[in-house]
């Protein structure tokens, strides 16, 4: 008797658990150095404002992100290795979230000085990018890397030793940011699995 | 149980028919194709893609492309990379292909012989020889 009860309790307990594990109910973490604050509440960790100027030559702001999440990532566009695999992967979010105007893309320059607004626009529209979903920014090297660094927490550097990279060292991370700016996925843009995984975070995100 | 290990024995047999009746050349071919197909995937898919789908009008396709109606064109352009505009399917993509220093004319033979067979369906071995000797302008 007390055998049967054990396992009843342990199948009970198991399928609370996998029913539990369901895509409703699945939560994503809040990434970042996240602190405690004078009343003893969690602050998370949050990307701050910021001004870069788009591929047509307009500010852009946090302001056009404002309830919105949105997906950032870093690149250049005369980088030979991973840049073409993240774009590719890019290009199939923004083609299955075409319509969603819950969700933007921001992909940031990390060679501002050969990535000018035309060269940008250029970019933009051979990749077939026609929406203002996606946006190609530039702006000061200094203020990219370090929003790069410090908020986005992904490594985006020059570096001339890396001569078959193209110059530069950079992450090809995705970096999935919510409707209140805080980071709730980090993702390897170059692997298709993992971006799956993402679009099914950014569903979950949509939802609520 | 015999009759199990009569059939396996028999199996093996068919098999073993099969490998044998392979001619040394269709053996290179499929030992380029593999070869291939791994540099391909090293020196080539990351802006040709995975498929040979090529990315929008940045870089173009491979499969499907009329660019491989050349093949000399082809064998030079990863022989000496690309520096200026090229037209696939009517559609013009600007920018440069880099040359590859590393890969040998044999690397070229086997890349060649693997695109060809993948997207034309054809069963030619491109050659080391073939590499060595082209001319390109």
């Amino acid at each position: 008797m007390k055998k049967l009860l054990f396992t009843i309790t342990i199948l009970t307990g198991l399928s609370i658990s996998i029913w539990s594990c369901g895509d409703s109910n699945r939560t994503l973490p809040y990434l970042g150095q996240n602190t405690i604050g004078p009343n003893g509440d969690t602050i998370y960790h949050q990307i701050p404002d910021f001004t870069f100027v788009n591929q047509d030559g307009d500010t852009l702001t946090q302001e056009f992100f404002k309830g919105k999440i949105y997906i950032a990532d870093f690149f250049f566009t005369t980088c030979p290795t991973i840049c073409p695999i993240m774009k590719t992967q890019m290009l199939r979010i923004h083609e299955k979230f075409e319509n969603e105007p819950g969700l933007r893309i921001l992909s940031h320059t990390i060679d501002p000085r050969h990535d000018s607004v035309a060269v940008l626009k250029k970019y933009k529209d051979k990749l077939g990018v026609k929406d203002n979903q996606w946006q190609f920014v530039t702006g000061e090297q200094e203020k990219i890397y370090e929003i790069a660094q410090k908020s986005y927490m992904v490594s985006a550097l020059e570096d001339s030793t890396a001569v078959e990279e193209g110059g530069f060292v950079h992450s090809g991370a995705f970096v999935l940011v919510d409707q209140n700016r805080r980071i709730r996925g980090v993702y390897d843009g170059t692997k298709e699995i993992e971006v799956n995984k993402l679009i099914k975070d950014i569903e979950l995100l949509l939802k609520k | 149980m015999s009759y199990c290990l009569r059939n396996s024995f028999l199996l093996l047999l068919v098999a073993l028919s099969g490998l044998a009746c392979k001619s040394p050349e269709a053996i290179k071919h499929e030992q380029y194709v593999i070869a291939g197909a791994e540099l391909y995937a090293k020196h080539c898919s990351n802006c040709h893609g995975n498929e040979g789908q090529g990315l929008g009008k940045l870089y173009p396709p491979i499969k499907g492309s009329d660019f491989l109606e050349n093949k000399n064109k082809v064998i030079c352009i990863i022989k000496n990379g690309s520096n200026g505009t090229v037209v696939v399917n009517g559609v013009s993509y600007e920018g440069k292909m880099p040359k590859n220093k590393k890969l040998f004319d044999l690397d070229i033979a086997q890349i060649t012989t693997f695109i060809y067979d993948k997207w034309s369906g054809e069963k030619i071995t491109t050659q080391t020889e073939e590499v060595t000797r082209i001319k390109c302008d």
